[in-house]
């Protein structure tokens, strides 16, 4: 709740994005620093990924997890990025061909203002949050342990809900609470914040040279406005890093689809492990990306699907360690209760199961019109010749549906209703995934069959410094600068501290001498015991409601009256205060 | 036809946005922002009442036990509801680096609507949150 906690934060996000750096370079590199720039997001969520998959390693082998073993892992995947890159010639990067340049437009750039002041207004209510339910439970206690005990403690895990869930989130988290510099998971909310521009910028990045700004940006703003995304935007719940991470690599796929370029399948194959690696449902819409990747590819399938084979078995690879190493310890298993082919017993829960995902998922107030978009977008593409494009999303939108039923189809425990918004998470990322494909779609819909399938938006000629350019910055920087400037004049951030509970003394009013305050109850005792020991009879201790343990003497009438007892007590070498006794 | 229906798609979002949503994200993020700024530390850091029965005890128990301590629960064994099977969880979140055992001689206990002769005379209660939730230490 601190500076220092949110200046560690941002450090550690910069970390992961230089990781992801590393494996992108080793993946494709980039010719130019610009380029580089378009693909950040790509690139933070590769280091996102690929620490959960080798921290995952890590604390499964028993390697003693902390501050330096983090590094280490960075260090060591960036170098194995650099080697990849070196061996696969990959040449040291210009700062720009000006062929990458994309030209500003004056609606882009509103666009591009509109999304920048939302992600500023969705940093104020993750700072000072407080936890969920399941938080509490089960996320802060596996991350706290990750962090106190340098490992995965099996018996911990092994009591909490969702025992077998895999540890990629705690332990990006245990590495938050080191960079922040203790176990503060109010601040970790921000954590959630860093996902959301990094998710923000991977979208952008990867269909920026696609699609062009008037399909995009606005469909992009309208993703990130859905009424429940934003709501649980910067929550500790793992369900929105894992849409994140499923909903890029969707995006690699489709794009893959359409160049065969095959580092967006191996980025894919990454983000997808990293998927698997956040929650259970991460393997079930994992496994619908591949479904609709190979239904797509159907006619390309004695060229396509051995290396749609190859990256879906390398991606379920890198989480066998996990799913060994809980087996191994007896943890239950993450199956659903009904077992695989149980679900049939239970044959009169498909139907409302399907029914309530389906109604939750074209839910208006839950997500506006992406997912009709999505559908309309679907057809469009269709009809616009880009068939393969059209079946996967559809297929994909189709199989997460159908998988989403199935969780509550299987899992008999659970209600079939929307009381307690469990059916928005399951279906949230499924909704992500289309979300994020409808701008393509749209994009081919528009270029149809008539036009080749290039670059969406032609690169800048001539200078950049136009007179649109300029308009284009000033409105960005305006609407950067003008969301902070207008918060900032209503009063300045507050930050808890432990004077919030120490209230001045008001003439008239009854007042205590506090002797000191402990941060814990024995210190606090020997405080008291020495007041005692000196004559001040009544001196008690008692929990100050910051956080600390307060050594007081109360009901003091007068405040005059307190500070005579301020001098009596620096006479015997004590030194207390006087503050309001609020009488509570 | 088909650019028509693009258009539409594009056209739709913009008045979605424009019209309510962009600013209803912002008036709920400061509506959040101002409710959250104005917890205070037991609404932001201590586990709520439901789950752990009382936010006193349990803020009380992190303040007196030290970050090596091993504390058990000892409940009713008709104890129903959150307190049941929640409130494990919710310590041992709170309360990490401090271990829950179900060994006996864990040195720190709380009771959960439990007889507290159960936990011996050598039970001193430090914490008691006034409606059967109590937390203490087992002389040595």
């Amino acid at each position: 709740m601190t500076i220092r906690a949110i200046v560690g934060l941002a450090a550690l996000n910069l970390f992961v994005l230089g990781v992801g750096a590393g494996v992108l370079w080793g993946l494709r590199g980039w010719r130019t620093w610009t380029e580089f720039v378009r693909l950040c997001g790509v690139a933070y969520f590769l280091g996102i990924a690929s620490l959960f998959v080798v921290l995952t390693l890590e604390l499964v082998a028993g390697i003693p997890f902390g501050a330096t073993s983090v590094a280490l892992t960075g260090v060591g995947l960036v170098l194995g990025g650099l080697l990849v890159g070196r061996q696969r010639g990959h040449r040291t990067p210009r700062l720009s061909s000006g062929h990458d340049s994309l030209r500003p437009s004056l609606l882009g750039a509103v666009f591009v203002g509109a999304i920048l002041v939302y992600l500023e207004a969705l940093f104020r209510p993750g700072r000072l949050s407080g936890l969920g339910w399941d938080v509490w439970a089960s996320w802060v206690p596996k991350a706290k342990g990750i962090y106190f005990s340098g490992g995965i403690d099996a018996d911990l895990f092994a009591s909490l809900p969702g025992p077998s869930y895999p540890p990629g989130l705690p332990a990006l988290h245990a590495a938050a609470f080191n960079a922040m510099g203790s176990a503060d998971p109010v601040t970790l909310h921000l954590q959630q914040w860093f996902l959301a521009i990094g998710f923000v910028a991977a979208v952008a990045g990867l269909l920026a040279p696609r699609v062009r700004g008037w399909i995009l940006l606005p469909l992009l703003l309208l993703i990130l406005l859905m009424p429940d995304l934003r709501n649980r935007a910067t929550d500790l719940y793992a369900d929105i890093p894992l849409g994140y991470l499923l909903s890029v690599a969707a995006l690699l796929v489709i794009l893959w689809i359409e160049d065969s370029r095959s580092w967006k399948l191996w980025a894919a194959a990454l983000l997808l492990s990293g998927a698997m690696l956040t929650k259970r449902e991460g393997m079930l819409f994992a496994v619908c990306i591949v479904v609709a990747a190979l239904v797509a590819t159907f006619r390309e399938r004695r060229t396509l699907w051995p290396r749609l084979g190859a990256a879906s078995l390398a991606a379920f690879a890198l989480v066998l360690p996990w799913r060994v190493w809980f087996m191994a310890q007896n943890i239950s298993s993450d199956a659903p209760e009904a077992g695989y082919l149980g679900v049939f017993d239970h044959l009169d829960r498909l139907w409302p199961s399907l029914e309530l995902v389906v109604s939750v998922f074209f839910d208006y107030d839950l997500w506006l019109l992406v997912p009709t978009l999505a559908v309309a977008s679907v057809v469009f593409a269709y009809l616009g010749g880009a068939r393969r494009e059209a079946v996967f999303a559809l297929t994909l939108l189709a199989t997460s549906v159908v998988g989403s039923a199935w969780t509550y189809w299987s899992n008999p425990s659970l209600e079939i209703g929307r009381g307690d918004g469990l059916v928005n998470r399951v279906v949230g990322s499924p909704l992500l995934m289309v979300g994020v494909l409808l701008p393509l779609l749209l994009e081919l819909a528009w270029q149809g069959r008539s036009e080749p399938r290039v670059a969406a938006r032609q690169p800048v000629r001539g200078s950049l410094l136009s007179w649109r350019t300029a308009f284009a910055v000033v409105i960005v920087g305006a609407a950067l600068a003008a969301y902070p400037a207008i918060t900032l004049a209503g009063g300045a951030p507050s930050f808890p501290s432990f004077d919030d509970c120490v209230q001045a003394p008001i003439e008239g009013q009854k007042v205590r001498v506090v002797f000191g305050y402990g941060a814990t109850y024995p210190e606090a005792v020997a405080l008291r015991d020495r007041a005692l020991e000196v004559g001040f009879q009544g001196t008690d201790v008692a929990q100050d409601g910051c956080g600390r343990v307060r050594v007081f003497l109360d009901n003091v009438p007068t405040r005059e009256i307190g500070e005579e007892i301020v001098g009596e007590a620096n006479t015997v070498d004590l030194q207390p205060t006087v503050e309001l006794d609020p009488d509570d | 036809m088909i650019r028509f229906g693009v258009v539409l798609c594009v056209g739709l979002a913009v008045v979605v946005t424009a019209s309510r949503y962009f600013s209803d994200a912002l008036e709920g993020s400061d509506f959040w922002a101002d409710r959250h700024s104005a917890l205070d530390y037991m609404a932001r850091s201590v586990p709520i009442e439901t789950a752990v029965g009382s936010t006193k005890v349990v803020e009380d128990a992190r303040l007196w036990m030290p970050e090596d301590a091993r504390y058990r629960i000892v409940a009713a064994p008709d104890l129903q509801g959150p307190l049941q099977w929640a409130a494990p969880d919710f310590l041992a979140g709170f309360l990490l680096p401090r271990r829950q055992t179900e060994s006996e001689d864990a040195p720190w206990a709380f009771c959960y609507l439990c007889d507290p002769a159960e936990l011996g005379d050598r039970f001193e209660v430090l914490s008691d949150g006034g409606n059967g939730v109590l937390f203490g230490r087992v002389r040595p």
